[in-house]
């Protein structure tokens, strides 16, 4: 965008230039073919190809005017000369452009600023300029200036910015597009991007050949060439606009293949035959080429007014009446200085393919950040799905895991029942049938499978109710307890449900059992209280166990079976408190529930502790 | 009680030698028992069952030529209200449960019989060993299964759901039976007799194999297998 600014600058430049002028002008001289006969003409005549261009020498006579030029310097600007020339102040030759002998120089292009000798001012003194023409190119001199050194060199700045500087400016800038295009091209294989590259290129390889003064080859061969550049330059041009708009129309492409063929073919026969009406006419069909283009732009514009779009269109759109103004200074125009009004074709079509490119790396800027959020959109569901993916993993090998501890549990469990349960009730059964049966024997053998039964209880608790577990126990034991004449008060209550996790239920199970074995073996108790209790607000499950027995300190051991419990109830972050005394005991066992959520993977976390 | 008459009759299928015989022969010295036949293996005991069917049915599950649960239905095809028990090593409740789904009304166990004789008859009496608090839990779960199937209004099949209602005071008994409150204690929260309690109990049973059979039948009416 700054670079399309400062090009708007120096068009403003250029546009002022007219109104700097201020040393003495030249508008008229006498024109000789033969230095025998002399006509007066207006300088700058030949520039509108209104009249036929000047072929062969041609020479130029201009008397100094003796009023309004006493100076001590003389300079002499020459804004326009073609194709080569030489000038004579008073017969005596002072500066040379070109070589007159050699018909491929050109030094049309620029502006020439010469130092002249002062002359005497008393006599006439007059310039002579001689002209060699050719008709293929423009060929003629313009007006002339003379003047003292600062207010010509001003002058002179300001036209060479016209002319070589902008060439060189536009060459540069073309090249640029091309270099920048065809990378473009390299990343994404956009066919447009690669076509303005060309077109830059070509832009670029045209107005080099433009600005250059002695030509590599004939002159006929660079100026055909030269117009075969500016061709294919178009249909690129063209092409790229049409692919970027995504015009879809296959009338446009052809339209333009066929004008840019005629276009080359009449730019030939121009370079064959010296015909310039030909070559004014495969011009004007270049023109219409850009205008058919423009027209099609502005359909697909309207339909999708983009920023890209819009800029492209407009772009496209302030070519033509350029173009076109450039058309008529040079051909149709019947004004002598028309000379003086600058050559915008070379800079316009720069802008247009600078604009198209501009908007083709908005484009890829635009998709790179698309590109950019979706690739980024892509990660982050990605990186949930892994999550997602890993937590259904660990899930799964919990389950697995949980799966194989409950068969191996039931398979020890029938294990028991098959082999060891069936054959201590053998065993009963045998004890029971034999002749005098030991009650000694018998007790132990009954104490036996009553112990196994327990245990099997505790392998395979099935539930992880707390509840469930002690009130099993009970079941198991009071036949036990009866005998021994304890009696057991049961205040229990159902606590909500998973209390407790899976695996903390077989923990739970021993200290219960533990506590019921220990009364019945040596707190010689009369009563046992059981109770359970849940807090509700602090989500702490309370399991007692009550005794009016002798006391821990009373029993004769214990010791090794209290830790036991103890470190069970750590394992599973459970609270054990024992507290007794010659009247009783009481073991509380207390754990907080944890309030949400599954419960933790690993075995040492469950039921929370925590507060 | 003592009358012949009145004597129970008691079918035994048992493949344990050693078991059978001191079962047998605690039942023949009872006076309130008669035993009417007893069966080594399934064939034996379902041929039995074909000729008479006894009041009181004690049936084994591992039977060594099929399963038990056999036997019991065919005693209650043939005697809707025989009673049947299972003899069990142990109340491991996966066994216990699928015999009572296949009509058993109680359960007895080995081991107890060799703990306690008198207390083993006494269970013989009343229907089968106390439920354990873990099958009561077992079968509370059941229900609530039962009660969870879609009620499907059909005219040849009663919605299982009808049948599998708990009344309140049976859904009382089996909950705290599960937070392991004897048949006792039941009795006194509840202001009823003992026998008042053993007698939901049995009808709990009972619900469970109504509803089990119902729900079969539901089922096959639903796959279409009773249709023809």
């Amino acid at each position: 965008m700054r670079l399309f600014l400062s090009l708007i600058g120096v068009f403003l430049l250029i546009l002022s230039d007219a109104a700097c002028a201020a040393s003495f002008r030249v508008t008229e001289a006498q024109l000789s073919v033969d230095q025998q006969t002399w006509q007066t003409v207006q300088l700058g005549d030949a520039w509108s190809r209104a009249e036929p261009a000047r072929n062969g020498l041609r020479y130029y006579k201009i008397a100094l005017p003796k009023q309004g030029l006493a100076l001590t310097e003389l300079y002499l600007l020459i804004p326009k000369v073609g194709n080569r020339a030489e000038v004579f102040l008073n017969h005596q030759k002072v500066a040379t452009i070109g070589d007159m002998a050699n018909p491929d120089q050109d030094f049309s292009n620029k502006p020439y600023l010469f130092a002249l000798p002062v002359p005497d001012k008393s006599q006439g003194n007059f310039l002579q300029i001689s002209v060699a023409g050719n008709p293929s190119r423009f060929s003629g001199l313009s007006h002339l200036y003379l003047g003292d050194k600062a207010s010509l060199t001003r002058l002179y700045e300001r036209q060479l910015l016209a002319t070589s500087y902008l060439y060189y400016f536009v060459t540069l800038v073309s090249l640029v597009i091309g270099v920048v295009s065809l990378v473009f091209y390299s990343l994404r294989r956009n066919r447009a991007s690669f076509q303005i590259a060309m077109a830059g290129f070509l832009w670029a390889a045209s107005v080099y050949l433009w600005s250059l003064d002695e030509l590599p080859c004939s002159f006929t061969l660079w100026l055909w060439g030269m117009d075969i550049i500016y061709g294919v330059f178009l249909w690129f041009t063209c092409q790229a606009t049409l692919n970027f708009l995504g015009i879809k129309k296959l009338r446009y492409p052809r339209f333009i293949s066929i004008c840019t063929v005629l276009f080359c073919l009449g730019a030939s026969y121009n370079a064959l035959m010296g015909a310039p009406e030909i070559k004014f006419a495969s011009d004007m069909i270049s023109v219409l080429a850009w205008c058919y283009a423009l027209y099609n732009i502005w359909l697909q514009v309207l339909k999708r007014r983009t920023f890209a779009n819009l800029t492209i269109a407009i772009a496209g759109l302030a070519m033509l009446p350029i173009g076109l103004y450039d058309v008529y200074n040079m051909w149709l125009s019947r004004e002598y200085d028309a000379y003086a009004a600058p050559y915008y074709t070379h800079l316009i079509l720069l802008i247009y393919i600078l604009a198209l490119t501009l908007a083709l790396m908005r484009h890829f800027d635009r998709a790179l950040k698309v590109e950019e959020r979706y690739r980024k959109k892509i990660a982050r569901s990605l990186a949930r799905k892994n999550r997602e993916l890993e937590r259904l993993y660990g899930e799964r090998e919990a389950a697995i895991k949980l799966e194989a501890m409950r068969e191996e549990r039931e398979r020890i469990v029938r294990d028991i029942h098959d082999g060891v349960g069936s054959n201590l009730v053998t065993l009963l059964q045998n004890i029971r049938a034999a002749e005098q049966p030991d009650p000694e024997i018998e007790h132990d053998a009954l104490e036996a499978l009553s112990q196994l039964r327990m245990a099997i209880d505790a392998i395979d608790p099935v539930e992880n109710d707390p509840i469930l577990i002690l009130s099993q126990i009970r079941y198991r034991m009071q036949t036990r307890l009866q005998k021994r004449g304890i009696r057991i008060i049961w205040q229990v209550q159902a606590l909500p449900d998973d209390t407790l996790h899976v695996t903390a239920a077989a923990e739970v199970s021993f200290i219960l059992m533990e506590a019921f074995a220990n009364i019945i073996k040596h707190a010689k108790a009369k009563t046992v209280t059981v109770s359970s209790a849940y807090a509700a607000d602090q989500g702490l499950c309370t399991l007692r166990i009550s005794d009016d027995g002798v006391g821990i300190s009373g029993q004769s051991q214990g010791g090794r079976g209290l830790s036991n419990m103890q470190l069970r109830a750590e394992k599973i972050g459970a609270r054990l408190d024992l507290q007794s005394d010659g009247k009783g005991t009481t073991l509380t066992l207390s754990w907080l529930v944890q309030q949400a959520g599954p419960p933790p993977q690993r075995p040492a976390n469950y039921p929370l502790t925590q507060a | 009680m003592s009358n012949k008459t009145s004597r129970l009759r008691v079918g035994l299928i048992e493949d344990d030698a050693t078991l059978a015989f001191y079962l047998s022969s605690m039942l023949e010295r009872n006076p309130d028992f008669q035993l009417q036949f007893k069966a080594s293996n399934l064939a034996d005991g379902l041929l039995a069952l074909q000729q008479d069917t006894p009041d009181i049915l004690l049936t084994d599950l591992g039977l060594p030529d099929g399963h038990g649960s056999t036997a019991i239905l065919a005693a209650l095809a043939h005697r809707p209200d025989c009673q049947v028990l299972v003899i069990s090593s142990f109340d491991d409740d996966e066994n216990i449960i699928s015999a009572i789904r296949a009509g058993a009304t109680g359960y007895l166990l080995k081991a107890e019989m060799l703990l306690d004789v008198s207390n083993y008859i006494e269970h013989l009496h009343n229907g089968g060993s106390p439920m354990s608090p873990r099958i009561a839990r077992r079968m509370l779960r059941a229900f609530r299964q039962l009660d969870s199937q879609p009620v499907v209004a059909d005219e040849l099949v009663t919605a299982p759901a009808a049948t599998a209602q708990l009344s309140s005071r049976e859904q009382t008994i089996l909950q705290a039976l599960a937070i392991g409150y004897t048949y006792a204690e039941i009795a006194d929260q509840e202001f009823i007799s003992i026998n008042t309690v053993r007698h939901h109990i049995k009808n709990i049973y009972s619900k469970l194999y109504v509803s089990s059979k119902s729900q079969a039948i539901y089922e096959a009416t639903r796959r279409g297998l009773l249709r023809s």
